[in-house]
């Protein structure tokens, strides 16, 4: 086993762990976990057994396998950045409707209170706002 | 046919120092409803809505303006209003305008009345980048609507009960207005501009810097493009 190969296991073990220890502490969502798992074991993979890599950069006409290596990683990346983008725009969203959402209820609540206790004066009406204020 | 039921709508953020002052003009001019939608403001702006008792929907972050409207047209459209204007909390738009933007909604030949500050020179003299990228963005509706706009920029609209649906379904994020005016046409509204007063905005900058402005355009040509692939409604609506 060549140098390089065993910071790549060092290495893969210790993604390993750390991605790990994040599904532990629910801080990553399984659904991502299973992707970083899958990436991991990639690295792993070739790692140990770099005759794909040489197959596949001969294939596509890369000259150096590193190469082919960086290109992988890179569209993989992009992949993800993008898949993250969508994400964002989705919850970005889906926040919007929400605030939207909380802003009519808000109204209804502060009518119907109002109803109930209809002598109360437009002075206490800005009473039980105060609590939501976020800041 | 019984009175339409009117709402005025005023998106407000951190416009303390104009918002009573736009209620009482907006009173004075027309017989209405007047909702104040506060875009997360930090400044007393809610408290002034509610001590002028109007109906206030306050969104508790800041979601930019055509987000705050579409608050607004969801308001209204839950509360079966036929009619909804839109009047900035910032004291920029003279209701006594409306009277005239609801008349030509009244005539029936129009969805949407478009305040417009340049229609028959109303005499207004906004910093020039402004009024230069106003200019554009009417040329290029002008195109895609075939019809002349002047003022697509212009944020003094009244729209009635189905573009009040429309809108309250989906409204553009940011900048809206330029982009709403083609989603409208694209839906088959039909828009008429109305001259209007406005005044330069007393309190506060304007919403738009110099690198802004830059970002303003992109965003708003590419959206252009993008409603414009969407492609128009179906002719029976």
């Amino acid at each position: 086993m060549s140098r390089i190969q065993i910071v790549a296991l060092v290495v893969s073990i210790i993604l390993i762990l750390l991605i790990f220890q994040l599904i532990r502490r629910r801080k990553l969502k399984e659904q991502y976990s299973l992707l970083w798992f899958l990436t991991v074991a990639v690295i792993l993979g070739l790692a140990l057994w770099d005759a794909p890599l040489f197959r596949l950069s001969h294939a596509i006409g890369v000259a150096i396998p590193s190469n082919t290596l960086f290109l992988l990683a890179l569209m993989f990346l992009f992949g993800m950045a993008l898949h993250f983008s969508l994400l964002v725009s989705r919850l970005t969203d889906q926040t919007k409707m929400l605030a939207q959402k909380l802003a009519l209820l808000d109204r209804d609540l502060r009518a119907q209170q109002s109803k109930a206790a209809p002598a109360k004066s437009t002075g206490e009406q800005s009473g039980p706002e105060s609590g939501d204020d976020p800041d | 046919m019984a009175e339409p039921r009117l709402l005025v709508v005023i998106p407000a953020h951190n416009e303390a120092g104009s918002l009573e002052h736009v209620i009482a003009e907006v009173r004075a001019a027309v017989e209405a409803a007047i909702v104040v939608v506060d875009d997360g403001s930090t400044d007393a702006t809610p408290d002034i809505a509610l001590g002028a008792g109007v109906e206030l929907l306050r969104l508790p972050f800041n979601l930019g303006i055509g987000s705050t409207m579409q608050t607004g047209f969801q308001f209204a459209s839950r509360e079966g209003y036929d009619i909804a204007v839109q009047v900035d909390g910032d004291g920029q738009h003279d209701a006594g305008c409306i009277p005239a933007l609801l008349d030509a909604i009244a005539r029936g030949d129009c969805d949407m009345a478009l305040g417009s500050r340049y229609l028959d020179s109303a005499g207004y003299d906004g910093p020039a980048g402004r009024r230069w990228g106003t200019a554009l963005f009417s040329r290029i509706l002008s195109l895609m609507l075939g019809q002349k706009l002047t003022d697509a920029t212009s944020g003094f609209r009244v729209i009635n009960r189905p573009l009040i649906e429309q809108f309250a379904r989906d409204y553009p994020r940011d900048y809206p207005e330029v982009e709403a005016l083609l989603a409208a046409h694209m839906a088959r509204r039909r828009i008429r501009e109305v001259p209007v007063n406005m005044r330069r905005r007393g309190d506060g900058r304007s919403s738009i810097g110099s690198f802004r402005s830059v970002y303003y355009m992109v965003k708003v040509l590419l959206a252009l493009l993008v409603t414009a692939t969407r492609g128009k409604a179906p002719q029976a609506d």
